[in-house]
């Protein structure tokens, strides 16, 4: 049996560079990528768990089907948004969207 | 003896290694061996060696409306995962299963008729 | 019918009434607004229709008052639920006929905001309501997925977009935060089940100290972007400047209120046993949100935005409840953000009447609004004057309540803390009323008058500003029994 820590490095790998990719990406599709390396982090995590710990109950795995949906929905929400913005300043970078400042 | 868990990966990463490498290297030994002869054509170097020339690089811009076809394919195709579950047990579920899954495709349904009304699913 | 671990489900599916009830509304409004040329219908057919809808969830969710039921062991059904049903179908309605006006010239896409709008009001419902991971995860989606469309939608106006767009990509880091933080949850706790997390955190916290803390503050941290709690508030003045104004005001009533149900049911539900390890976090969160939101209120020139930022700041109070979270910090809690939600909608209610006539959200152009409109300007004063904390108003006993019971939980250095935040804040709050008074209007100085639709609106918000700021004693039982369920 491969021990459930590997399963939590690979996830916590996956999300730290989801993570980094956010914070170092400029352009929105970059950053929506990226975002998707986390969710895939957390699908694993919840597959892992429900493996080791709670293997009666299927939680976990009905979790990360969401998961799985539910970013699906997100980046099909978000490229609407990006299309919409390129339409207007026709660029997909998140530095040119600037007319909002504090 | 069957390999444990990880032994099987590196059997399955080995295997899908050798299967590119190994025409490329059988291709080598017959040059080298002289049996296949050695025509260099241009064409050869092409992305597509047979079939429509490509046009442009790869990295073109692509039809902004691509993207629109590409995301209401993907949502649907998602959806189905919940129909995969429901359909390896329905067997085994009460009938108003039936009537629960007809609901979830018939909001699915109910999305794809008021993206057409709207036009969505023209070509503009 | 069971689950697969042989545990009973409870499939009344009129517990979820008002739930059905809302999405087949938005469904309704969908299709009403795609067929408006071949039904023959008017535009105003359709806030008519929302309004039905939510008269009619309003009813359906009055059956449960004083029980205590789940559906399928997915939703609880008690008073806690009743009372956040109750309170985000009156906030949708208000929006709904104070911006009537607004929406018809400058949203585009009229049947998609109206369905959306619904839709974001069943998500927040569910979310007080949700008793498993996987429902609140899923509610807290279909009420944010809702509001990151709702945002673009100002007709002609680029910031709209581009708030838009900044909500929805920091949102989508925040919620995969909080997924994360809630997969270390379900692998400590053995469950998706809040019932079954907090008997498992009871039991043997310590042997996995490392993942649970972690954990925790990967969910602080996410629900701290939906809460805007510095230093996750980053989207919040953005998407409120670029948002349409009555969703500003959805905004910052809804979408705050549903985001501090999910908390209490969580901190005080499966995360209760673990106070120790979060109480710090929430208590530096709160500090640092009610000290900058305040504090960078100060220097704002666009009404929007310093509402963005009063009401960060006013999430740094509301956050003080949870650290000392008990059931009498917890009534304190919902007494706070029901005064908050109709002080604030009294606000935003007069700021879309203004716009409505001048199109313009600069505070400068307030300037002589007494004398324009004297009514408009006494709305929007009352309501400035109870965020700020004015007695006889709203915010003044609520607020007084909710600081009561923070210094009997023992945080008194919190309180001292918010009060002087509190200081700060009358300051920018009196800069608008003094635009408003002390100045001449600026060109046109003829007077003018609301829609009756406006009316009806701001005298409504009126009414419960004075209303919960003299006489609290209705409200007051409802947040006890509201708060009971979930301390037994």
């Amino acid at each position: 049996m491969i021990p459930i820590e590997n399963f939590l490095i690979l996830s916590s790998l996956l999300f730290a560079m989801g993570l980094y990719g956010v914070l170092a990406r400029r352009s929105a599709i970059l950053i929506l990528m990226s975002i998707e390396l986390m969710l895939a982090a957390v699908s694993i995590n919840f597959i892992a768990f429900a493996t080791y710990l709670d293997g009666e109950a299927f939680s976990g795995l009905v979790f990360a089907l969401f998961v799985i949906t539910v970013a699906a929905a997100e980046v099909g929400l978000a490229l609407g948004i990006v299309l919409r913005l390129f339409r207007e300043r026709r660029t997909a970078y998140v530095d040119a969207a600037d007319s909002l400042k504090w | 003896m069957i390999p444990d868990e990880f032994g099987r990966v590196v059997i399955l990463l080995g295997v899908a290694l050798a299967f590119p490498a190994l025409p490329l290297l059988v291709s080598y030994l017959l040059y080298l061996f002289h049996i296949r002869p050695e025509r260099p054509d241009p064409i050869k170097h092409e992305t597509y060696e047979c079939g429509v020339i490509a046009e442009g690089g790869s990295w073109g811009q692509f039809n902004a409306r691509y993207y629109l076809f590409a995301l209401g394919f993907v949502i649907f195709d998602v959806e189905v995962v919940f129909l995969y579950p429901w359909a390896v047990i329905h067997a085994d579920l009460a009938a108003t299963a039936l009537v629960k899954a007809a609901i979830f495709i018939g909001i699915l349904a109910f999305g794809l008729a008021y993206a057409w009304k709207r036009g969505a699913l023209e070509w503009r | 019918m069971t689950d697969l671990l042989g545990n009973d489900l409870n499939l009344q599916y009129e517990l979820l009434g008002p739930e059905i009830a809302l999405v087949i509304t938005a469904a309704l409004v969908l299709f009403a607004d795609a067929f408006r040329r071949e039904l023959k219908i008017g535009q105003s057919a359709i806030p008519a229709i929302s309004i039905l809808g939510l008269v009619v969830a309003l009813l359906l969710s009055l059956l449960w008052i004083d029980e205590n039921k789940d559906f399928a062991r997915l939703v609880t059904i008690d008073n806690f639920t009743t009372f956040f049903r109750v309170l985000f179908i009156a906030v949708t309605v208000v929006v709904i006929i104070g911006s009537h006006e607004y929406i018809e010239r400058r949203v585009s896409h009229l049947g998609e905001f109206y369905s959306l709008l619904l839709l974001s009001t069943v998500g927040a419902m569910l979310m007080a309501g949700a008793r498993d991971l996987l429902t609140a995860y899923l509610a807290i989606e279909v009420m944010s997925f809702s509001l990151y469309i709702l945002v673009s939608l100002a007709k002609s106006d680029t910031r709209s977009g581009e708030a838009s767009l900044k909500y929805v990509l920091l949102g989508g880091v925040a919620s995969a935060m909080l997924l994360y933080g809630l997969s270390f949850l379900y692998g400590v706790g053995g469950s998706t089940q809040y019932t079954e997390i907090a008997a498992a955190l009871s039991d043997g916290t310590s042997t996995l100290e490392l993942p649970l803390l972690l954990g925790l503050a990967l969910i602080i941290a996410g629900l701290g972007f939906k809460a805007s709690a510095v230093p996750f508030h980053m989207w919040t003045p953005d998407a409120y400047e670029g948002a349409p104004i009555p969703i500003t005001a959805y905004l910052s009533a809804t979408s705050k209120a549903a985001t501090f149900a999910l908390l209490l049911r969580w901190f005080a539900g499966p995360l209760l046993p673990a106070i120790d390890s979060w109480q710090w976090m929430i208590s530096v969160l709160a500090v640092l949100t009610m000290v900058i939101g305040n504090l960078v209120a100060l220097q704002q020139s666009n009404i929007k935005r310093l509402l963005a930022y009063s009401s960060i700041g006013q999430v740094g109070f509301m956050l003080m409840a949870i650290v000392t979270i008990s059931d009498q910090t917890g009534s304190a809690l919902l007494l706070h953000l029901s005064g908050y939600i109709i002080t604030n909608l009294a606000v935003f209610m007069g700021v879309i009447a203004f716009y409505n006539r001048t199109g313009r959200e600069e505070i400068v152009a307030f300037r002589g609004l007494a004398q324009t409109n004297p009514y408009l300007a006494l709305v929007i004063t009352a309501g400035l004057f109870s965020l700020a904390g004015m007695p006889l108003l709203a915010g003044f006993l609520t607020k007084f309540i909710l600081f009561q019971s923070v210094v009997s939980g023992g945080y008194t250095w919190l309180v001292v803390t918010a009060l002087l935040a509190s200081t700060v804040s009358l300051y920018y709050y009196l800069q608008v009323i003094r635009q408003m008074y002390m100045y001449q209007p600026e060109g046109d100085a003829s007077r003018w008058r609301l829609s009756p639709t406006g009316y009806l609106a701001t005298g409504a918000m009126l009414v419960g500003v004075v209303w919960v700021g003299v006489y609290a004693a209705p409200f007051y039982t409802a947040a006890d029994r509201a708060i009971a369920p979930l301390f037994t």
